[in-house]
C-alpha cells in the first residue's frame, strides 16, 4: 500500500458527515469503509477498537445505510420491468447495502479473533450499530411484498443475499455477544450497554417472526439466555411486559398456525403422508409452539416478581390454548397423531406454565375473581384451570395453599373465592358441555385403559381427591362452599357438591358425619316450604343418613324424635332402609303411632278439611315408612294399611275435585297405594281410580299425575276379581288413554313407562288393547316398546342445547334473585303490615273515645285491632259458609232432578236428611232473631 | 323441542334398560334425566312440585349407583379414583373437625336466604269457607255405586280400629328377615381400615397414606339399596356382566365428532391457503416461495435447511427448561429420559406386513396365535389363553429377527419401542436402570406396546461375579420390569428379545422369557423369496432354472447373506462398464443382471454363518426352544 494513499484515508477518516456527503457518493464511501474494515483493522488493537474505529466508523455506516434505504423507499414507486435505469439503481444500493453489512461482519470477525473475550465497553458501538442495521434489513425485507409490489422479481435474488448476509451476522454478533461475561461489579453503562442489545433484539425478533423460524427461534433464545446471565443486573431494567407479552403472542401466534395447519392436512386427507411438506411445516411450527411455551414458562420462573400485573393475560392464554383442545366444543377434531403433537407442544407444557403461576397472589386473584365474565367457549377452559390447580396444589406450601383454598379472608384483600366455590361455580357455568355431554380421560389405574368420564363425574373424583389430603385447617372452608353450593339453584351442581360431601362423610370421622347430619337435619327443618333449597337438602340428608353408624343414627332419633309433628319434616327425607335396625325401629313406630293419633283427632274432629294438611304432613312421612317394606305382613304395614284404607273412604270424587287441598292428600294416597297394592281391597281401588278419574278430567298438577301413573302402573301386579273387574278395568284403559296422550313431554314419557311396566306383568291383556283405542297413542307405544327412536342430526342437537342453556340460566338466576327479592319485598310489606296496624290502633281508639255508642256497637267493641279482625272475620266466615251451603243445595238440587228422570231412585233416606236440613236453618233463623 | 328430550330420554332410559351400561355409565344417565327435569322445570313444562317428585326418584336412583360399593353396579363413591390420585398424599381425615355450630349454621347469608323465602308462600290451599267442610261426608252415596252394597261406611271394612299400640310394632317387626342391611359400625374413616387397626398408630413418620377403600364386612348388603322394591325393580336393573359397553359413551362421543365433523364441513368450502398459495404462483409474489409457507409469511427466509442442527440446539434446550409431563404416571423421570425414550427408542418407521418375511412360516403362525391374537381381541385371551409377557427369538443373525419384531407390533396395533440392548449399557452409563424402569413405564401408558430388545444376551448375559456393578442393576431392574412385579396382570406389554448367543442368556431371564422361538436359516423357497422379492426392482434377466440353481448354491446363507449376495450380483452390470463410459452412459443403456453375475457373486459372498454355529442353535433348540 502507498504512502500516499494511506494519507489520503487517514484524512477521510477525519471528514465530517458534511465533507463526505458533499464530497463522496456512497460508492466511494463504501470503498472507504471496506479499506478500513479489510485492511486497517486487523492492526488495531482490541484496546484502541472503539475510541479509534468503531466509534468513528460505525455510526456512519449505519447512517449510510440509513439513507440507501431512505433512497430506495423514495425512488421504488417508479420502478417497473421497462425502467431499466431505475432497476439497475436500486439493485446498485442493495449491493451497496450488502457491502456495509459484509464490513460490518468484518469487524465482528476481528473482535471475535481476539483471544480473550473484550469487555462491552471495548466495542461497545459495534452491538448497537450493527443491530440497528440488521433492524433495518429484516424490516426491509418483511416489507419486500408491499415496497416492491409485485415487481419483487427484479431485486429477489439481491434481497435473498441482504437477508443471508444480515442473518450471519446477526448469528456472529451473537457468538460474539456470549463470550462476553460481566460480573456483578460492571458499570452501569455496561449494564445499560447490554439491557439495550436485549431491547433491540426484542424487536428485531417481533420483526423476523414470521420470516425465519430458525433465526427467530435462536434470536429468542438468546434474549432469555442473556437476561438470565446477567439477570441480577438487568431484571430492573428489562422491560417484563413487552417481553412476556411478545413471548404470549408469539406462542398463540404459532400455535393458532400449527392448528390451522392441522386442519388443512386433515382436510387434504394428508395425515398419513408425514413427509409430505405440509406436515413438516405442521411440524416445525409445532414445535415453534412448544419452544415459545417452554421459553415462557421459563421466563416466568426467573422473574416472576416482575410479572404480576400480567397474570390476567396468562390466564387468558390458558384459556385459549384449552379452548382449542378436545373435549373443548370448539376443538377441530383432529387426527390422533397431530393431536398428539399438539398436544406435546402446548397443552403439556401448559401444565409447568401453571405451576409456575400457583404461587403468584395476583394470578389468583384474577382466576377466583368473583363473577368471572367469560365468553361461552373459554367457560370449560376455566373449569379445566381451576381442577388442574386443584391438582398441583397438593405438592405446594402452606402459603399457597392458603391463598388459593381460603377465599379473602379481609375486606382491603382483592376479592377472592375459595377454590372450591370457584370450581363449582365454574361447573354451573358449564351447562352446554354437561349436557352434550363433553368427556374428558379418566383416572387410569390397576393397568386398566383409560376411559373418557363425563366433566360431573372427572371434577368429582378431582374434587374427592383433594378434599382426601385436605389439612384440617381448611375444612371450615370446605364445609362453608358446600353448604353454599347445596343451597344454590342448579341441581347437577348441587349433586356434584353432595356427591363431594358424601365422599368427605366416608372419609372422615363417623363423629363429623354425624355432626353434618345434624346440621343438615337442622337446616331441613328451618326450610318450611318446598323450595328447591329443600329439595337439595333433602337428597343430601338422605344419602349422609345412609353412611352414619347405627349408634349415630340412633342419636338422630334422639335429636329429632320421629314422635313430634315438627320432626317429620326431616324424616320424611330420610330413606329408612338405611338406618341400623334400632333406629329403624324406633322411627317407623314413632311415625306410625303418629299417623295413628293424627287420624284419631282428625276423625275426632270430624275431619275438618281446614284439618286435612295436618294430615297430609303425617302421611308425607308415612310414605316414607312404606316404602321401604318388603314383607306385607310387618306390623307396620298393617297399620298404614288400615290408615290408608280409613282414608280413602273419605275420599270423594266430587270433593277431590273441586277442593285442592284435597289433591296433595290424594296424591299421598296414591303413591302409598301404588306399594301397598296386593293388599288393599278391591273396593278401596275401585274408590281410588274415581278419585283419579276425577281429577285426571281436569287438568291437574304433574306431582298428582305422576302419582297416579305410579299406582295405575302397580296395578299390574294384582289379579282383580270378577266381580270388581267391570268397575275397575274400563276405568284403567280409560285413564291410561288419558294419560298416554298428555301433551307434556314428561309426563307422556312416565306414562310410557308407567304403562309399559304393566302391560308386561298384567294378568288383564284385554286392558292394553283397551288403553290403546288411539290410533296416535298406540303408535306412539309401539314405538317405545319396540325402541324405536328417532335421533337428532348434531350439529341442530348443539344449537338445541344453547337455547336451552339460556333457559336454564335464567331460570336459575330467577330462582335466586327472586327469592331474594321475594323476601325483601315481603319483610317491607311485613314492615308496612305492622306500621298500619299501630295507625289502626291509634284511630281506633281516638274513634271509641270520641264517637258515640252506636258507632262502637255496629264497628268494634273493644278498641283493640285484633279483636276488630276478629269481628271482620266472622262476617267473612258467615258468608262464605251460605255460599258452601248454597252450592251444596244447588248441587243436591241438580241431582235430584237428573234421578228423577233416570231409573235409580234417590236413596231412600234423603228424604229424612233433608227435613233435618230444613230444621236446622230453622234453628239459625230463630237463633239470629234471638240474639 | 320436547320432541327431542323425548327422544334422548328414552333413549337413555333404553340404555340402562339394556343392562350392559358400566355404573359410570348409568350414573351418567341419571344426571342426564336430572338435567332434563330441571330443563322441563325451567321451561315451565312441569310444575315445581313434579319436578320435585321426579327428582326425588331418579337422585335416589344415582345415589344408589354413587354409594354403593358394590363393583358391578356402584361407584363407591369414586373412592377408587380418588384415592389413587390421593395415594400419595397424608390422610388428615382423623382429624378432621367441623366448625359449624347449630346456631352458626344458621348465620350463613345462604342459610338465611333460604329461611326467609321459606317463610313466605306458604298459603293453605283451603279457602277459609271451607275449613270446616267435612272431608268425605255426603260422597258415599252419591259416588260409590253398586259394590259398596252392605255397610260400606268405613266401620265395616275395618273393624279393629282401634289405634294399635306403637309398643307392640317395636318387637313384631324385628322379626323381619329381609328388612335392610347397612354399613358396619365405623369407628374412623370408612376408606381406611387400616386406621382402626392400627389407632392413632402414625405420628409423622409413617403417614397415613390413602388405601383403597373398604369393602364393607358384607359388600352384597349395599347394592340395591336405594333401590325401591317391586315397581321400579324391572326398571332399575343393571347389568350383571359389569363389563363394559362403551355405547352409551361412544354414542356421546362420536356424536360430538360427528358435530365437529359438519363443522369442518361448513369451513372446507373456504380455499386453504397452504393449497392456494401453489408454488409457482407465489413465486413471483415473494422470495423463496418455492418451499411450503406459513400461514402469516410473506417474505420467506432463503436460508436453507443446514439450520436444521441448530434447531435442534433450540429443542433441545426445552429440555433443560421445564420439565415436560405428558402424562402423570410419568412425572418421576427425568424429562430427558422421556424425550429420548419417545424420540428414539419409540419406533416410527413404516409398516411391515408378515408377507415381508419370507419363510418361516411355524415361527409366524406361533407368533400370531400367541402373540397377535390375544393383543388384538384380549377378551378372548384370557386366564390360560392369556399371551407370554416375554418372548425370545433367537437363531444366527440376519435371519429376520428384528423384522419379526416390527411385525409384531403393525400388526398387533401395538406401539413399537426397540432398543438395542448395547445402548442401555453403553449410551447412558449409570442410567441404565433409570432407563428401563422409564421404558417400562412409557410403554404402560401406550398400551398395548412391544418391547423389542436386540442382542439381548448382552443385558441378560448370565451373572457372574466380576460383572460390573452398573449393568447388573440394569438387569436386576430389568427381570423385575419382565416379572410384571410393577406391572399389573392387565397391562398389555410383550417383551421381544433378540439373540444371536441364547446358550449366554441368564436362565432367570430364559424363564421370563416363556416363548422361545428358534429363528432358523432361510430354507430353499424362502431363500428363492427373497431373491425373487428383491430382484423385481432390479432389471434383470434370470431364468428359472438359474434361479433355482442359485437357490441351491445358497445352502447356509441367511436372510442377510442372500441380501449381500444379490447387492454383488447388482454390480456386476456396473462392473462391466468401461471407465471411460462411466460418465456418460444413460441408466437405460446398463445391461440387465445375468446368471453368471450370480456365479461371479458366489465367488466372494460366503454364508456368515457357520455349521458348528448352526448345531449350537440346534442343539439349544433342543433344551429350551418351544419350537419344531
Amino acid at each position: 500500500m502507498s504512502q500516499t494513499n494511506s494519507s489520503l484515508l487517514d484524512e477521510v477518516v477525519q471528514w465530517s458527515q458534511e465533507t463526505c456527503r458533499r464530497e463522496l457518493n456512497w460508492d466511494d464511501h463504501i470503498r472507504v469503509l471496506k479499506i478500513i474494515t479489510d485492511m486497517f483493522l486487523p492492526h488495531i488493537g482490541l484496546s484502541e477498537l472503539e475510541d479509534e474505529c468503531f466509534s468513528k466508523i460505525l455510526p456512519k455506516a449505519v447512517t449510510m445505510f440509513d439513507s440507501m434505504m431512505k433512497e430506495i423507499m423514495d425512488q421504488v414507486g417508479g420502478l417497473s420491468s421497462q425502467n431499466t435505469d431505475l432497476c439497475l439503481l436500486l439493485r446498485s444500493i442493495l449491493q451497496a447495502m450488502m457491502q456495509i453489512i459484509d464490513a460490518l461482519s468484518s469487524c465482528v470477525r476481528h473482535v471475535g479473533s481476539f483471544a480473550e473475550a473484550p469487555d462491552m465497553d471495548a466495542i461497545r458501538s459495534l452491538p448497537t450499530c450493527v443491530l440497528k442495521v440488521l433492524r433495518e434489513t429484516f424490516q426491509h425485507c418483511k416489507e419486500s411484498e408491499v415496497v416492491y409490489c409485485g415487481r419483487l422479481s427484479l431485486v429477489a435474488d439481491l434481497l435473498q443475499g441482504l437477508f443471508k448476509e444480515a442473518y450471519s451476522l446477526q448469528k456472529a454478533l451473537l457468538e460474539l455477544l456470549e463470550r462476553i461475561a460481566l460480573d456483578s461489579s460492571a458499570s452501569e453503562e455496561e449494564v445499560s450497554d447490554i439491557v439495550t442489545v436485549i431491547h433491540n433484539l426484542l424487536d428485531i425478533c417481533s420483526i423476523i417472526s414470521n420470516l425465519d423460524m430458525a433465526l427467530h427461534a435462536n434470536t429468542w433464545k438468546f434474549v432469555i439466555k442473556q437476561s438470565l446471565k446477567y439477570q441480577s443486573l438487568v431484571e430492573e431494567h428489562l422491560h417484563h411486559g413487552d417481553i412476556s407479552s411478545s413471548l404470549c403472542d408469539n406462542l398463540l401466534a404459532s400455535f393458532h398456525t400449527s392448528v390451522e395447519l392441522a386442519e388443512q392436512i386433515k382436510h387434504a386427507g394428508l395425515q398419513e403422508s408425514t413427509q409430505s411438506p405440509e406436515y413438516k411445516l405442521f411440524q416445525k411450527t409445532a414445535k415453534m409452539c412448544r419452544f415459545f411455551a417452554n421459553t415462557l414458562v421459563h421466563y416466568i420462573k426467573e422473574f416472576k416478581c416482575f410479572l404480576t400485573k400480567y397474570c390476567n393475560d396468562f390466564h387468558q392464554l390458558y384459556l385459549q390454548i384449552l379452548s382449542k383442545f378436545p373435549p373443548s366444543l370448539c376443538a377441530p377434531a383432529l387426527p390422533s397423531a397431530l393431536t398428539g403433537e399438539l398436544n406435546t407442544a402446548a397443552l403439556v407444557p401448559m401444565d409447568a406454565f401453571l405451576l409456575q403461576l400457583l404461587p403468584l397472589r395476583p394470578f389468583a386473584e384474577v382466576v377466583l375473581q368473583q363473577d368471572l365474565r367469560l365468553s361461552p367457549e373459554h367457560e370449560l377452559p376455566h373449569c379445566l384451570l381451576l381442577v388442574n390447580v386443584l391438582g398441583q396444589l397438593n405438592s405446594q406450601p402452606e402459603e399457597v395453599l392458603q391463598l388459593w383454598y381460603s377465599g379473602s379472608q379481609f375486606s382491603e384483600e382483592t376479592p377472592r373465592l375459595p377454590l372450591y366455590q370457584a370450581l363449582f361455580s365454574s361447573f354451573r357455568r358449564c351447562y352446554t358441555e354437561r349436557q352434550v355431554p363433553v368427556l374428558l380421560p379418566g383416572v387410569m389405574m390397576k393397568g386398566q385403559a383409560q376411559v373418557q368420564v363425563s366433566l360431573h363425574n372427572h371434577l368429582c373424583v378431582q374434587l374427592c381427591a383433594s378434599v382426601a389430603a385436605l389439612p384440617p385447617l381448611l375444612i371450615p372452608v370446605l364445609e362453608r362452599c358446600l353448604v353454599e353450593t347445596v343451597l344454590q339453584a342448579d341441581s347437577l351442581t348441587a349433586l356434584l357438591a353432595t356427591d363431594v360431601w358424601c365422599f368427605t362423610a366416608r372419609y372422615g370421622t363417623a363423629e363429623l358425619c354425624l355432626h353434618h347430619v345434624v346440621l343438615v337435619a337442622q337446616l331441613v327443618k328451618a326450610c318450611t316450604t318446598e323450595c328447591y333449597q329443600s329439595i337439595h337438602l333433602g337428597l343430601l340428608l338422605k344419602r349422609m343418613v345412609f353412611l352414619m353408624t347405627p349408634e349415630h343414627q340412633m342419636e338422630l332419633a334422639a335429636r329429632f324424635p320421629p314422635s313430634e309433628v315438627e320432626n317429620l319434616s326431616v324424616w320424611r327425607h330420610v330413606l329408612l332402609r338405611a338406618l341400623s335396625q334400632d333406629a329403624r325401629h324406633r322411627v317407623e313406630s314413632d311415625i306410625i303411632s303418629l299417623a295413628q293419633r293424627a287420624l284419631t283427632d282428625w276423625q275426632n274432629g270430624g275431619y275438618k278439611l281446614g284439618h286435612v294438611y295436618k294430615m297430609n304432613s303425617v302421611l308425607l312421612s308415612l310414605l316414607a315408612v312404606v316404602r321401604v317394606q318388603a314383607s306385607p305382613k310387618e306390623q307396620c304395614v298393617l297399620s298404614a294399611l288400615r290408615i290408608l284404607t280409613q282414608l280413602w273412604l273419605r275420599m270423594s270424587p266430587d270433593q277431590v275435585q273441586s277442593q285442592p287441598a284435597l289433591h296433595c292428600t290424594l296424591q299421598l294416597l296414591l303413591s302409598m297405594s301404588a306399594v301397598l297394592v296386593k293388599n288393599i281391597e278391591p273396593q278401596v281401588i275401585c274408590q281410588a281410580m274415581l278419585c283419579v278419574d276425577a281429577v285426571v278430567s281436569q287438568r291437574c298438577a304433574d306431582q298428582l299425575t305422576l302419582a297416579a301413573l305410579e299406582f295405575l302402573s302397580s296395578l299390574g301386579k294384582i289379579f282383580i276379581p270378577a266381580d270388581s273387574q267391570s268397575q275397575i278395568l274400563p276405568r284403567l284403559s280409560s285413564l291410561f288413554g288419558v294419560l298416554l296422550a298428555d301433551r307434556s313431554w314428561m309426563l307422556h314419557q312416565h306414562a310410557l313407562e308407567a304403562f309399559s311396566h304393566f302391560a308386561e306383568i298384567t294378568n288383564h291383556e284385554e286392558v292394553i288393547s283397551e288403553s290403546l283405542s288411539v290410533e296416535e297413542t298406540k303408535v306412539k307405544v309401539v314405538n317405545y316398546l319396540s325402541k324405536v327412536n328417532a335421533r337428532e342430526d348434531v350439529a341442530s342437537r348443539l344449537q338445541r342445547i344453547q337455547l336451552e342453556t339460556a333457559v336454564i340460566e335464567k331460570h336459575n338466576e330467577r330462582l335466586e334473585s327472586h327469592k331474594e327479592n321475594a323476601s325483601d319485598k315481603l319483610t317491607a310489606e311485613v314492615a308496612e303490615h305492622q306500621l298500619l296496624k299501630l295507625l289502626l290502633k291509634h284511630r281506633l281508639l281516638k274513634l271509641w273515645q270520641t264517637q258515640s255508642p252506636t258507632i262502637l256497637s255496629s264497628n268494634t267493641s273493644t278498641p283493640c285491632p285484633k279483636k276488630a279482625r276478629q269481628e271482620f272475620c266472622a262476617e267473612e266466615e258467615f258468608s262464605r259458609y251460605v255460599t258452601t251451603a248454597e252450592n251444596a243445595l244447588k248441587a243436591l238440587q241438580a241431582l235430584t232432578e237428573s234421578t228423577a228422570t233416570s231409573a235409580t231412585p234417590p236413596p231412600p233416606w234423603l228424604e229424612s236428611r233433608l227435613q233435618e236440613l230444613q230444621t236446622i236453618i230453622t234453628h239459625i233463623q230463630t237463633a239470629r232473631h234471638t240474639s | 323441542m320436547s320432541e327431542a328430550h323425548l327422544d334422548e330420554w328414552q333413549r337413555r332410559s333404553f340404555d340402562i334398560s339394556s343392562g350392559n351400561c358400566t355404573p359410570e355409565q348409568t350414573a351418567d344417565t341419571y344426571r342426564a334425566h336430572i338435567l332434563s327435569i330441571q330443563y322441563a322445570w325451567a321451561s315451565s313444562q312441569l310444575s315445581q312440585a313434579g319436578m320435585a317428585s321426579l327428582l326425588r326418584t331418579y337422585s335416589e336412583r344415582y345415589a344408589a349407583v354413587l354409594d354403593s360399593d358394590d363393583p358391578r353396579t356402584g361407584l363407591n363413591n369414586y373412592a377408587d379414583s380418588a384415592l389413587h390420585l390421593a395415594r400419595s398424599q397424608r390422610n388428615h381425615s382423623d382429624k378432621w373437625e367441623s366448625s359449624f355450630t347449630m346456631e352458626s349454621v344458621l348465620e350463613l347469608p345462604c342459610v338465611k336466604r333460604m329461611i326467609q323465602s321459606g317463610t313466605g308462600g306458604s298459603g293453605s290451599l283451603v279457602a277459609a269457607g271451607d275449613v270446616n267442610i267435612s272431608v268425605g261426608q255426603e260422597s258415599k252415596g252419591s259416588s260409590l255405586p253398586a259394590t259398596f252394597t252392605g255397610g260400606r261406611s268405613e266401620t265395616a271394612l275395618f273393624k279393629p280400629t282401634v289405634p294399635p299400640q306403637p309398643k307392640t310394632e317395636v318387637n313384631t317387626t324385628a322379626s323381619n328377615p329381609n328388612s335392610f342391611s347397612r354399613p358396619p359400625a365405623r369407628p374412623q374413616s370408612v376408606f381406611t381400615p387400616s386406621s382402626s387397626a392400627l389407632p392413632q398408630g402414625n405420628p409423622g413418620g409413617t403417614p397415613n397414606y390413602q388405601s383403597s377403600f373398604l369393602p364393607t364386612s358384607n359388600p352384597s348388603k349395599r347394592k340395591n339399596f336405594y333401590n325401591t322394591d317391586g315397581g321400579d325393580g324391572g326398571r332399575v336393573q343393571q347389568g350383571g356382566q359389569g363389563g363394559s359397553d362403551p355405547r352409551a359413551g361412544s354414542t356421546f362421543k362420536t356424536a360430538r365428532e360427528q358435530f365437529l365433523v359438519e363443522q369442518q364441513k361448513k369451513h372446507a368450502n373456504q380455499p386453504h391457503r397452504a393449497q392456494a398459495s401453489l408454488p409457482a404462483a407465489a413465486l413471483k409474489k415473494s422470495l423463496g416461495a418455492n418451499r411450503p409457507r406459513g400461514t402469516f409469511s410473506k417474505f420467506v427466509s432463503p436460508i436453507p435447511r443446514q439450520e436444521e442442527e441448530e434447531e435442534e440446539g433450540w429443542a433441545s434446550c426445552n429440555s433443560n427448561q421445564e420439565p415436560q409431563i405428558g402424562d402423570e404416571r410419568l412425572k418421576n423421570f427425568e424429562p430427558k429420559i422421556i424425550e429420548l425414550i419417545m424420540s428414539e427408542i419409540m419406533d416410527h418407521g413404516p409398516p411391515v406386513v408378515w408377507e415381508d418375511i419370507a419363510g418361516l412360516e411355524f415361527a409366524k403362525t406361533t407368533i400370531k396365535e400367541i402373540v397377535v391374537w390375544p393383543m388384538l381381541r384380549p377378551d378372548i385371551f384370557t386366564g390360560l389363553r392369556g399371551p407370554p409377557k416375554g418372548i425370545l427369538l433367537f437363531g444366527p443373525p440376519g435371519t429376520g429377527k428384528t423384522l419379526i419384531g416390527k411385525c409384531i407390533a403393525c400388526q398387533s396395533g401395538a406401539t413399537f419401542f426397540s432398543i438395542s440392548a448395547s445402548s442401555l449399557t453403553s449410551k447412558w452409563v449409570g442410567e441404565g436402570e433409570k432407563m428401563v424402569r422409564a421404558l417400562f413405564a412409557i410403554a404402560r401408558c401406550h398400551q398395548p406396546a412391544v418391547i423389542f430388545i436386540d442382542e439381548i444376551d448382552s443385558l441378560l448375559s448370565q451373572r457372574t461375579d466380576g460383572e460390573h456393578d452398573s449393568s447388573r442393576r440394569i438387569k436386576t431392574e430389568f427381570l423385575v420390569q419382565l416379572d410384571g412385579a410393577t406391572t399389573a396382570a392387565e397391562d398389555r406389554i410383550l417383551v421381544v428379545g433378540a439373540t444371536n448367543r441364547p446358550q449366554e442368556i441368564d436362565e432367570a431371564a430364559r424363564r421370563r422369557l416363556a416363548k422361545r422361538l428358534y429363528i432358523p436359516l432361510p430354507e430353499g423357497t424362502a431363500r428363492r423369496q427373497i431373491i425373487t422379492n428383491l430382484m423385481t426392482q432390479e432389471k434383470n434377466q434370470l431364468r428359472e432354472e438359474e434361479l433355482e440353481s442359485v437357490v441351491g448354491a445358497t445352502e447356509g446363507f441367511s436372510g442377510a447373506d442372500m441380501t449381500q449376495l444379490c447387492r454383488e450380483a447388482a454390480l456386476g452390470p456396473i462392473r462391466s462398464i468401461q471407465l471411460s463410459d462411466m460418465a456418460t452412459i444413460t441408466a437405460d443403456q446398463v445391461r440387465p443382471i445375468l446368471y453368471r453375475d450370480f456365479q461371479e457373486a458366489l465367488q466372494t459372498v460366503r454364508p456368515s454363518v457357520s455349521s458348528k454355529d448352526l448345531e449350537l442353535y440346534e442343539d439349544w433348540n433342543k433344551t429350551f426352544g418351544c419350537g419344531r
